[in-house]
Order: C-alpha cells, then sequence, then structure tokens
C-alpha cells in the first residue's frame, strides 16, 4: 500500500510508523491508518 | 490497563508483548489518560527556564489528555501554556508535534507556532482501516460510525475523523479493497507534497513500540517545512 501511495504521489518514500498500544486498545489488531494534510490553497 | 495491572506505553509495553495480552485477554483493556501530575514537572521544568510551552494532543472526543493537561496548567497561574486540542490523533498529531518543534528550534515565537499548528489542524486528515468494529464500539470510541454495528459481518469499514470525532466513511468488501480506496482517497484530496503522508500500522510489528528509533521525525525528512 506504501508503494502504491508513493507511485501515485511521486514520493520516494512513504514513512511507515507503529501504532501504540493505546491506539490499537480500540482499533483492535489489523488497525491500519493513512495520514496527511491537504495542499495549503 | 489489563484488569489489575497498569503498563505506560511509550515505555512499559512494547507492541509485540501488548498484542499477545491482547488477543490472549478475557476483557477488553482500557485506556487512561496520563494524569495532570506527569505533566506538571515538564511545566515547571520550562517555565523556570523562562519558556512558553505549547502543549499539542490528541482530540479530546477520543482521548482525557487535554484535560490532564489544561489541569496541570490550572497550577501555573499566569503562565504561557498553551494547551491545544489538535483534533487529530496518529500520524497527522506526530507530524504537528515535530513541526512545532522544528519551528521553535528555528526561534518562532510562541505565537507563530501556535498559528502555524492551528492552520495545520484545518489541513489534517485521516482514515482508519479496521478489521472489526468491535473494540471501538466496547471502548466507547466509535461516535458517528455506531450506525455501521451489526450492518457488517464481512465487510470492511473505512473510517475518518472529523472535527476529532471517529465517523464512518465508506465501506468495501475486501481488506483489499479497502486499501486500493484509500490510496485512491489520498490521489484525489491532494496531499501536500512535500509533506506526508503517513501510513501506520499496528499490527506487523515485528519491534516493539519504544523501538521506533529517531520518532517520526527522523523519517519525515522535511523539519520545518512551512509549506507543510
Amino acid at each position: 500500500m506504501a508503494a502504491d501511495l508513493a507511485a501515485a504521489q511521486g514520493i520516494q518514500e512513504i514513512p511507515i510508523y507503529e501504532l501504540p498500544p493505546a491506539i490499537v486498545v480500540h482499533g483492535g489488531p489489523g488497525v491500519l491508518a493513512v495520514g496527511f494534510f491537504r495542499s495549503a490553497i | 490497563m489489563f484488569g489489575e495491572d497498569s503498563f505506560r506505553d511509550d515505555s512499559e509495553l512494547d507492541t509485540a508483548t501488548f498484542l499477545q495480552k491482547l488477543r490472549a485477554a478475557r476483557e477488553l483493556p482500557k485506556t487512561a489518560a496520563p494524569p495532570p501530575a506527569l505533566f506538571t514537572p515538564f511545566f515547571k521544568r520550562f517555565l523556570d527556564e523562562g519558556q512558553s510551552i505549547i502543549c499539542l494532543h490528541p482530540s479530546a472526543d477520543v482521548s482525557g489528555t487535554v484535560r490532564s493537561a489544561t489541569g496541570a496548567a490550572q497550577d501555573f497561574p499566569g503562565a504561557d501554556i498553551r494547551v491545544i486540542d489538535t483534533r487529530s490523533i496518529a500520524g497527522p498529531l506526530a507530524a504537528m508535534v515535530l513541526e512545532a518543534h522544528a519551528w521553535a528550534q528555528q526561534g518562532r515565537a510562541a505565537g507563530e507556532v501556535e498559528r502555524r499548528v492551528r492552520e495545520m489542524m484545518g489541513r489534517q486528515m485521516i482514515y482508519f482501516l479496521v478489521d472489526t468494529l468491535d473494540y471501538l464500539q466496547k471502548g466507547g470510541r466509535i461516535g458517528g460510525a455506531q450506525a455501521l454495528v451489526g450492518g457488517l459481518l464481512q465487510v470492511k469499514p473505512i473510517l475518518t475523523l472529523r472535527d476529532g470525532r471517529v465517523e464512518a466513511f465508506e465501506q468495501q468488501r475486501t481488506k483489499k479493497r479497502a486499501m486500493a480506496r484509500l490510496v485512491e482517497l489520498v490521489a484525489t484530496l491532494k496531499p501536500a507534497q512535500r509533506g506526508l503522508p503517513l501510513v501506520r500500522d499496528a499490527c506487523r510489528c515485528p519491534r516493539g513500540c519504544g523501538s521506533h528509533g529517531g520518532g517520526p521525525g527522523s523519517r519525515t525528512g522535511h523539519p520545518g517545512n512551512p509549506d507543510l
């Protein structure tokens, strides 16, 4: 998925981080998130 | 907290151990925000150094951290402590913290750093893919996605944060399709090219949560980017 995102956005590397336990408690095993910022207008 | 046993997730419980305990637990663990007393020594230290404090926190709709920090700040009347509810979590929150730190290191005034952070808040986007809504439901964090409960069997829901609350976005038939949809969404919404996006996946982690290396900032590659 990171490779697909990188290719679609023309970005060399998409950082991949681990969610902390405090979030996985609520999302459950397997939770995955994509976060970003829209371009400033 | 697993039963009567509590752990700090930044230092006392790595992800692998946590997942092991989560899968084996008879009851779901609970979470608790850091108490005000954890903030106090940091506030005192920085104020003694004559610094302003900008404290960035997860959305108050899913975490009690803002409340704890606000409580701690009340012990320092008149001090320049800016507790900000970022209405976010996870990657976007981490990015804002890192950018704010970089701007502070550049010598920018607290007011400008706060203004820039608030500008970023208005552009943040985050989508979640979960294997099941059970955990969100049982933890009371499901908010506007509540309507999906009971209606989904094999469907994979995509969730988002809207003004700090977990909301349903749409659903896909399979996880593979949902992941492809996330890629489409990012393309549609035109992320800042020199900024993130971030992808976060909790559960394929072969390492502990304490082994983030230099933290997210070591991998974003754009410290203090004013365009982010």
